[in-house]
């Protein structure tokens, strides 16, 4: 007798009682939405704070040593980097200027922090399609791209908007993507020559310095050249190291990565609690029909095997029931904070994985009062 | 008159101990027993609350381990029987508990399979022979119900379809018929018996249901963690119908004849055999209760043939009541089966029933 027939028999049970098992699945399905809301802030909050590293498409980056992340805004001279463009494999180096600032909503003047970004236009080593596009447009003075995923607290705006940033004018001329972060509003992008344009903007405060390799140069062997050069006063990284940085910081340092982890293990634990509530119930109004298998001769296997697929079932429904709910929360969330609530596969699947576990951890538990059934009580 | 053919040993309980709990709180409930129980034979088992019944019957089904002493189940020791072994030896028997126990969830058919699937039936037969068995306690049109949709006997007799669709060679019942009505309870206990006849089966049931002691081959009786009595209803019956024949017990009451029966032992002879030789000391007084044998007594150098004994018949007794040699030689013709009586019960049952001694000496003084 395989396990399909210890599934089948599990869904008879628990389909016996079709009232129940909804009441049941969904208990399970409201700790899968607790753990699908926090995974779903987890991601959206390290998916957007790596919006920016992600674009980057320099072979190296070079930053200060000091500094931690791209908001921290520990810079270093432009001096430094016409060294860099000097060593050998470098086929240029071009500096990424960032600063936070605010920006006037168009319609009620409202205040809200932007990251603002300047790049070089003609080599912006950024993925930005857009900015090829505008290109031209971005060389007039006091010009800029906005982020049409910005939060709505920004305004409505449209290519030919003018409003202030950083309290000096400025016009929209066209529109791009990148979305908000806990640390930003949105974004907008200036080219180099208009961003040091804007108070306190020196050419010698770079952010970032974008490295491009010549063809055939090995990342490794520029990048220790690099460090070779500029012993201790520059750290290289790739564009790929730059990301993963970020979302470092913010899953790890940052406490809003904690708590919603911390969320996650809650939900997970609340789920385990319910799915062993049910389970016990459910075993324990099976008790003497279990004792009874026991007695005419059905292995201890055969009945964990029942208890199991009742817990994998359950989990199953939980799930589904789940998603749904999860899918309809990451949309209304996405909509109200702007934050990326991305619902992947991958992501259900973990999920998925944590349901099942927490309803076979809870299956194993009330697995035990099965065990304990003495079918000799049943005379 | 049936006369069934002898049986192997289905049940070997001896010298089985057993106690509950430990250290101060230890308890012994059973106590020394022995108990035989033959292939066919339905016992019943009786006795006061708390008499060591259902501890017995726990023992004998591998549902708790044996303490002390020894089980044995068609030769296999269940002594040290590892839990593995336990549960494979489980599969042989067929329980029927009081509570039936059914799987709510399932209809009687897959209620059934459950414990067809146990079994080495191929898959196949699995659904005609779950319908057979239902058809054979008369649910055959309850297939597909659930429990909740059954009567309490209906419900009954699913598990009591359950415990014999393997075809048992084992039956343990815990009050099989304590929540039926009379007429289903004769059904259940009908079956059994068919189950006995029919299969060889041992059936072992515990009840206080005196409608149903009619069926059992043996009652046995516990007190206080002890068989006290093991009355082999069915051939006490059958030997009081046959010393009812014989002119020397024909005047005795029934209650003085049971107690005769009850002393009597089964003996089989094939064709052929000697069962008593002239000239020998004679031990036992014997009762024919089928066959057919032949009396000769020899005289210078032949054995003429005196006499044919058939069902009824008797012989034996003048030797024991003179303290003399055998005075004939009693050959079986076919297949005998034969009752005895030890010399000192017959002596003594004489003893006690005056007219019977006056019977059995005007026997003598006819036979001469
Ligand atoms: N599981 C148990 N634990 C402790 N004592 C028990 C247990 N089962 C039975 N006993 C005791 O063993 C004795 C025999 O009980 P049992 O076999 O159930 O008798 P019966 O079936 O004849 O009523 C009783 O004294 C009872 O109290
Ligand atoms: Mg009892």
């Amino acid at each position: 007798m395989g396990p399909a027939a210890q599934f089948i028999l599990a869904w008879r049970m628990l389909a016996d009682r079709p009232g129940r098992f909804l009441l049941s699945v969904t208990g399970v399905a409201f700790a899968v939405v607790i753990m699908f809301t926090q995974l779903g802030f987890l991601n959206g909050i390290t998916d957007s704070s790596i919006n920016l590293a992600d674009r980057l498409r320099a072979d190296l980056v070079v930053v200060h040593p000091q500094q931690e992340h791209l908001k921290s805004g520990v810079e270093f001279s432009h001096f430094l980097l016409q060294q860099v463009r000097d060593v050998p494999g470098v086929a240029a180096a071009l500096p990424l200027y960032l600063s936070a600032n605010y920006w006037a909503n168009p319609q009620d003047g409202g205040r809200n922090r932007v990251l603002i970004i300047g790049v070089d236009l003609d080599d912006p080593m950024l993925d930005l399609p857009e900015l090829a596009a505008h290109r031209d447009a971005l060389r007039g003075p006091d010009t800029a791209l906005f982020d049409r995923r910005a939060r709505a607290e920004l305004g409505a705006v449209a290519p030919g908007t003018r409003s202030t940033l950083a309290g000096r004018p400025v016009r929209v001329v066209g529109l791009f993507e990148l979305g908000p972060n806990f640390a930003y509003e949105g974004h907008l992008l200036l080219g180099t020559a208009n961003f040091l344009r804007l108070p306190r903007q020196r050419p010698d405060d770079v952010d970032l310095g974008l490295v491009r390799l010549a063809p055939g140069a090995d990342p490794e062997t520029v990048r220790q050249r690099i460090r070779d050069r500029l012993p201790g006063r520059l750290d290289v990284l790739t564009s790929a190291e730059v990301a993963r940085r970020e979302r470092d910081i913010t899953t790890r340092k940052a406490p809003v990565g904690i708590v919603f982890g911390l969320g996650l293990l809650v939900g997970f634990a609340i789920g385990t609690v319910v799915c062993y509530q049910i389970l016990f119930n459910e075993v324990s109004d099976h008790l003497p029909q279990f004792a009874m298998m026991k007695a005419i001769g059905h292995r201890p296997r055969f009945l964990a095997g029942i208890v199991l697929s009742e817990a994998l079932i359950l989990s199953g429904g939980g799930w589904v029931a789940g998603l749904a709910g999860g899918w309809g929360l990451y949309a209304f969330l996405e909509d109200r904070t702007a934050l990326l609530m991305d619902l992947t596969a991958p992501r259900a699947g973990v999920i998925f994985v944590l349901t099942a576990g927490m309803c076979l951890l809870a299956g194993r538990l009330a697995l035990k009062k099965v065990q304990a059934t003495d079918p000799a009580d049943l005379f | 008159m049936s006369s069934p053919v002898p049986r192997e040993t289905a049940i070997a309980v001896a010298d089985v101990d057993h106690h509950y709990g430990a250290g101060e709180a230890r308890k012994q409930a059973l106590f020394g027993n022995r108990l035989d129980v033959r292939a066919g034979e339905i016992v019943i088992m009786t006795g006061p609350s708390g008499s060591g019944k259902t501890t017995l019957l726990t023992l004998i089904g591998t549902l708790r381990s044996v303490q002390a002493g020894s089980i044995r189940l068609f030769g296999t020791e269940l002594a040290g029987l590892s839990p593995a072994e336990q549960v494979r030896m489980r599969r042989q028997i067929g329980f029927i508990f009081q509570a039936h126990n059914l799987l709510e969830a399932l209809t009687a058919r897959q209620n059934v399979k459950l414990a067809l699937e146990l079994s080495d039936t191929p898959p196949a037969e699995h659904d005609r022979r779950a319908d057979a068995m239902l058809e054979a306690v008369g649910l055959g049109h309850r297939l597909h119900y659930k429990p909740r949709h059954l009567s309490v006997g209906q419900r009954q007799r699913v598990a009591i379809a359950r415990a014999l669709v393997n075809r048992p060679r084992i039956v343990l019942a815990d009050e099989p018929t304590a929540a039926l009505d009379q007429e289903s309870g004769a059904n259940v206990v009908a079956l059994l018996r068919r189950l006995a006849d029919d299969q060889g089966a041992a059936v072992m049931i515990v009840t206080h249901d005196n409608r149903i002691l009619g069926v059992a081959d043996r009652i046995v009786n516990m007190v206080d963690g002890r068989v006290v009595s093991d009355i082999r209803i069915r051939e006490t019956m059958l030997i009081c119908a046959i010393l009812k024949q014989c002119d020397v017990f024909k005047e005795m009451s029934p209650s003085d004849l049971t107690d005769v029966a009850q002393k009597m032992a089964e003996e089989r002879f094939p064709a052929g055999a000697a069962i008593i030789r002239q000239g020998e000391s004679g031990e036992k007084f014997y009762v024919i209760a089928a066959g057919r044998a032949e009396v000769r007594r020899t005289a210078e150098g032949s054995a003429p043939a005196v006499a044919i004994l058939g069902a009824g018949g008797f012989f034996g007794e003048v030797a024991l009541l003179r303290d003399q040699p055998r005075n004939a030689t009693v050959v079986a013709l076919e297949p005998v089966v034969a009752y005895t009586l030890a010399k000192a019960d017959f002596l003594g049952a004489l003893r006690t029933h005056k007219s019977f001694e006056d019977q059995i000496s005007a026997q003598l003084f006819h036979r001469g």
